[in-house]
């Protein structure tokens, strides 16, 4: 029973730091990026491919994969929204581009790792893995790897909500979603910003990507694909743009979840997210935490 | 006006792009006409829809060297007197579309017989086409409910492994196992119908059945189902999931403490658990087919193999070895190219039986039987070594 | 060539299905209805005609049944969900999709559970296939041209509009979200008599990718632009002879690269070009405000963009 509460704190830590890199992008740049499945998985696969060809610390690895998304999102960003955005006559119109050439560029990410990898799982070789090590807590066993997913999960919403709502990066983040003309009126470069944001959400995707892949032990070209749809129902529920709405969805759906897989034999735990997606937008389609412009449904 | 033109031109550009398709893919065919009433003509060429690439590349491709060895050894021995025999592989990519697709053009050309893909919804799709086109197919593989149901023009190649799973379960009696658990992927039928036998095999075999988990096969994260089993402290852990899935169970089950037998089936085979051969060393199943094999097929085609291509074959390419010689025999007993004598030549052949790759095989109601599957433990390289 | 018709019948057939897929993509992106709930009826319906014609009822009868109960549970959604917008539309109709993989995986008896059903008897032959499509076609294009059909155009540009000069946008939405649907699932239908088999991947969501890309790579502005992405799409691999091993990749590169920098497809290109030729004869190429769809292209491209959206690149 308590090892169940344990697995199911290391899946919200899961759906937690995936979803608000998810949650960054959409929220503050109005671009569902439908890609961040594949980066994330592609984070894994940078990691698998490097280390079969040299060993390397596991931090390296890390740093490695956090990398590739990061970069590979703002690629994304410079060559698909960007230009998008600047030839769509309307927003609903570049909203509707944008995810289909998301979704595109995300099967360019999965073709390449499906054909590299056979299709076969593939994960970081061992010598440059984490040593994951097996915690004695009386009735519980937690490996290393679970406690650093639970520890990064909690720190990392904290550490975002202080930087959007005091650092001054994040007020100008927020400024640039609100009102942009008025934005660079006041010296903020919304162009600048906005590779940054892209930046830090891809970054979320490869940490969440090498995290797992350790956590698991290997990852498959469509691990992607499954949980942007879950992180997608947290984010709607959550309210787009509300960090603490993330981490309030993010329990709710791993501990429904958890629970289903506990008493039943599993076949249904993936509806769970699609259903409460479905009831969040024909319920209240504004989510938990609003966000202050409403114009989304 | 501009309307009008419009519209023609439109019409005009499918009209060429369809003519342009058309065009370019008449007259493809080459046939070489069997000569007057029975006997082989100069060349026979056997059409295969292989999946060399997507899910069931891994399987395809040494299956497709198998095969090769095979069309080697026919005309090298004149098994076919004259006659020349040639393959000429499409790959189906593990898709169902492309691979009925392909089997169409199969149907629509020379071929007496043809040889179809390994995964299931795949071969479905193939057999169908096959059978309403009144062509005979064969599969390797293709162990999937329904495939044989299409109808009497499909055969089956490999055996199924519910025929040979007991030996699985007798090693769990030998090595005194009471407590037994599994976790099988439910989404499959075959993976079901394993675990229907381990489960019906508990007492006949002595053991009771302590957890029994559920999963699909692609569930990630199965530590939800391992701390179950776990809680319930099994002497052996049954690991029933489809290939590429063993090496996630595998690996969060050994993360997770157990250090005990784990034994598993044919999903496990062919080196899928190669990225985590450290985790799988010790794991035990029942395969149909090993290269260390005693009996004379398995030497004789494990020398061939590991002349022409330098390594040890596996069950793949040994089921392609199969496939080509039973199609060959079946040709060869009906002496005609005629389709309907060929399929009836792959019964009386299949009747009697032929000593192949797979040791003794025998064909019953176009389903493949052997006598000799193989016991087999995975060593730190993944590789599989005959239990003695 | 009879042969040649024989040997390629299942791939004029499944051209057959991709059209109707794309066309069901097409009807509902042109009119800004961002719904891809056709590939949920694609798999609902394809699971309907399955056990019908199972159960001994004849092909082209379990057509029209499953076709008309889909058309009722269409008209029923509709009036829940097309009052959602854009991406919450498109990802509540990709979550009804997954939705009815999941039910179907299981779905015991009724849906076969994993595995699918096989063996499935229902037949239409190639030719009462393209009848199908041809009539389908005419009557699309009668929609296209009527004022309904060239509303659609106005409720996607600037629905606020629409609503100002009288358009009952609501139930023009509701309308193209059924169409779209009964179009899903006639190609439901049609693959499960192609194939004789149908399992819970059938309707899944590469299937929708592979409808935008279609829709996308045909252009979404007029019928000819789905039906030349279904063919495409289906004649690729053949015509460029199985350059296989980085088609995917290829695949996905193609649409991202359509999606950019030609958005509105084969058919946008071809009337930019008809345009372009058309102005330098020197007569006009607009008639403003007459509604007319002929000779447009699908997106206002030579609109310079707003400030507002200057600033949000």
């Amino acid at each position: 029973m308590e090892q169940q509460i344990v697995n199911a704190l290391v899946l919200v830590g899961i759906y937690v730091i995936f979803s608000l890199g998810l949650n960054l992008s959409w929220g503050t740049l109005n671009v569902l990026n439908l890609a961040h499945g594949g980066t994330f998985m592609f984070a894994g696969f940078a990691g698998f491919y490097v280390t079969q060809k040299v060993e390397i610390p596991f931090v390296a690895v890390a740093l490695l994969g956090i990398a590739t998304a990061g970069v590979l999102t703002v690629i994304f960003e410079l060559l698909i929204f960007r230009p998008i955005r600047r030839r769509s006559s309307t927003l609903q119109q570049a909203e509707l581009l944008m995810l289909i050439g998301s979704i595109g560029a995300g099967s360019v990410l999965i073709a390449l790792a499906r054909k590299e990898t056979d299709d076969a799982p593939f994960g970081i070789a061992k010598g440059s893995a984490l040593n994951v090590k097996n915690l004695d807590f009386g009735p519980v066993t937690i490996t290393t790897a679970q406690l650093l997913i639970i520890v990064i999960g909690v720190l990392l919403p904290v550490g975002m909500s202080l930087l959007v709502n005091r650092a001054r990066f994040g007020r100008a983040l927020r400024a640039i979603a609100y009102d942009p003309e008025t934005c660079e009126l006041m010296g903020v470069r919304p162009g600048l910003l906005s590779l940054v944001t892209m930046l830090g959400s891809g970054a979320l995707a490869g940490l969440a990507g090498v995290l797992v892949s350790t956590h698991i032990g290997a990852l498959t070209a469509q691990s992607g694909d499954t949980l942007i749809m879950k992180a997608f129902a947290v984010i709607v529920l959550a309210g787009v743009g509300s960090i603490v709405g993330v981490v309030l969805g993010a329990t709710i759906l791993a501990s429904a979840e958890t629970i289903v897989l506990v008493s039943t034999d599993g076949g249904w735990v993936d509806a769970i997210s699609f259903a409460m997606l479905i009831i969040v937008l024909l319920l209240r389609p504004q989510g938990l935490f609003p966000a202050v412009k409403a114009d989304r449904v | 006006m501009i309307a009008i033109a419009q519209r023609m031109a439109r019409v005009g550009a499918v009209g060429a792009l369809a003519s342009a398709l058309v065009l370019s893919a008449c007259g493809s065919e080459s046939s070489d006409e069997a000569g007057d009433g029975g006997g082989l003509p100069d060349t026979v060429t056997l059409k295969a829809s292989v999946s060399l690439s997507g899910l069931a590349g891994p399987g395809g491709q040494p299956t497709q060297k198998g095969m090769e060895v095979a069309i080697e050894e026919i005309n090298d021995s004149k098994f076919l007197g004259s006659t020349t025999l040639k393959l000429d592989i499409t790959d189906s990519k593990t898709d169902p579309k492309v691979g009925a697709s392909a089997m169409a053009q199969h149907a629509a050309s020379d071929t007496p017989v043809a040889i179809g893909s390994s995964a299931g919804a795949v071969a479905l799709a193939e057999a169908t086409v096959a059978q309403r086109q009144g062509l005979p197919l064969i599969f390797p593989q293709a162990g999937s409910k329904g495939v044989l149901e299409t109808g009497d023009h499909i055969y089956r190649t490999t055996p199924l492994q519910t025929s040979y799973f007991h030996k699985t379960l007798e090693y769990l009696q030998t090595e005194g196992v009471k407590r037994a658990a599994v976790i099988y992927d439910s989404d499959n039928p075959t993976i079901q119908a394993l675990n229907d036998l381990f489960q019906s095999g508990a007492s006949k075999y002595g053991y009771e059945v302590v957890s029994t988990q559920a999963t699909t096969s692609n569930t990630v994260d199965v530590s939800s189902q391992v701390t179950k089993m776990l809680n319930a402290k099994p002497d052996a852990i049954f690991v029933d999931v489809l290939q590429a899935h063993n090496v996630q169970v595998i690996k969060q089950l050994r993360q997770a403490g157990y250090d005990g037998l784990i034994v598993a089936q044919q999903g496990a085979a062919g080196g899928t658990l190669k990225p985590i051969a450290e985790d799988a060393e010790g794991v035990v199943f029942t395969n149909d087919f090993n290269p260390g094999s005693d009996n004379e097929g398995t030497k004789h085609f494990t020398e061939l193999y590991q002349k022409k291509f330098d390594e040890l074959p596996g069950n793949f390419a040994a089921e392609g070895y199969d496939t080509i010689w039973f199609a060959a025999r079946a040709i060869k007993d009906a002496d005609s190219v005629d389709r309907d004598k060929v399929l009836a030549s792959m019964a009386t052949v299949g009747e009697a039986g032929f000593v192949g790759a797979l040791g003794e095989l025998k064909i019953v109601d176009r389903q493949a039987v052997i006598t000799t599957p193989v016991l087999v433990r995975l060593d730190n390289t993944a590789a599989e070594i005959p239990v003695e | 060539m009879s042969s040649w018709l024989a040997g390629h019948e299942i791939l004029v057939q499944t051209t057959v299905v991709y059209a109707f897929v794309a066309l069901s993509l097409q009807v509902v992106l042109r009119a800004g209805v961002f719904s891809l709930a056709s590939i949920a009826f694609f798999g609902l319906a394809g699971y309907g005609a399955a056990n019908l014609t199972l159960d001994g009822m004849n092909a082209w009868l379990s057509l029209v049944v499953v076709v008309l109960a889909c058309a009722l549970i269409a008209v029923a959604l509709s009036y829940v969900v097309s009052g959602l917008r854009t991406v919450y539309l498109a990802m509540v109709t990709v979550a009804l999709t997954l939705i009815i993989s999941v039910v179907a995986r299981n779905g015991g008896e009724v849906t076969g559970g994993s595995l699918g059903l096989f063996g499935i008897p229902g037949q239409i032959s190639t030719m009462g296939m393209i009848a199908l499509l041809a009539a389908t076609i005419i009557v699309l294009r009668r929609l296209e041209v009527s004022s309904i059909g060239r509303s659609f155009e106005a409720l996607r540009q600037d629905e606020d509009l629409a609503l100002s000069v009288g358009i009952d946008v609501a139930r023009r939405r509701r309308f193209v979200f059924c169409v779209s649907a009964v179009l899903g699932a006639v190609g439901g239908v049609l693959n499960v008599y192609v194939f004789a088999i149908i399992s819970p991947e059938t309707a899944s969501f590469s299937l929708t990718t592979l409808g935008l890309s279609m829709a996308i790579l045909g252009g979404i502005a007029r019928w000819p632009g789905a039906v030349i992405g279904a063919i495409i799409v289906a004649w690729m691999p053949e015509i460029l002879g199985g350059v296989t091993e980085y088609e995917p990749v290829i695949y996905g590169v193609v649409v991202v690269t359509l999606v950019v920098l030609a958005p509105s497809g084969i058919v946008g290109l071809y009337d930019g070009l008809l345009r372009r030729m058309r102005e330098r004869r020197g007569s006009r190429a607009r008639s403003d405000g007459d509604g007319s769809v002929e000779g447009r292209p699908a997106l206002a491209a030579d609109v310079a963009p707003t400030a507002a959206e200057e600033e949000l690149s």
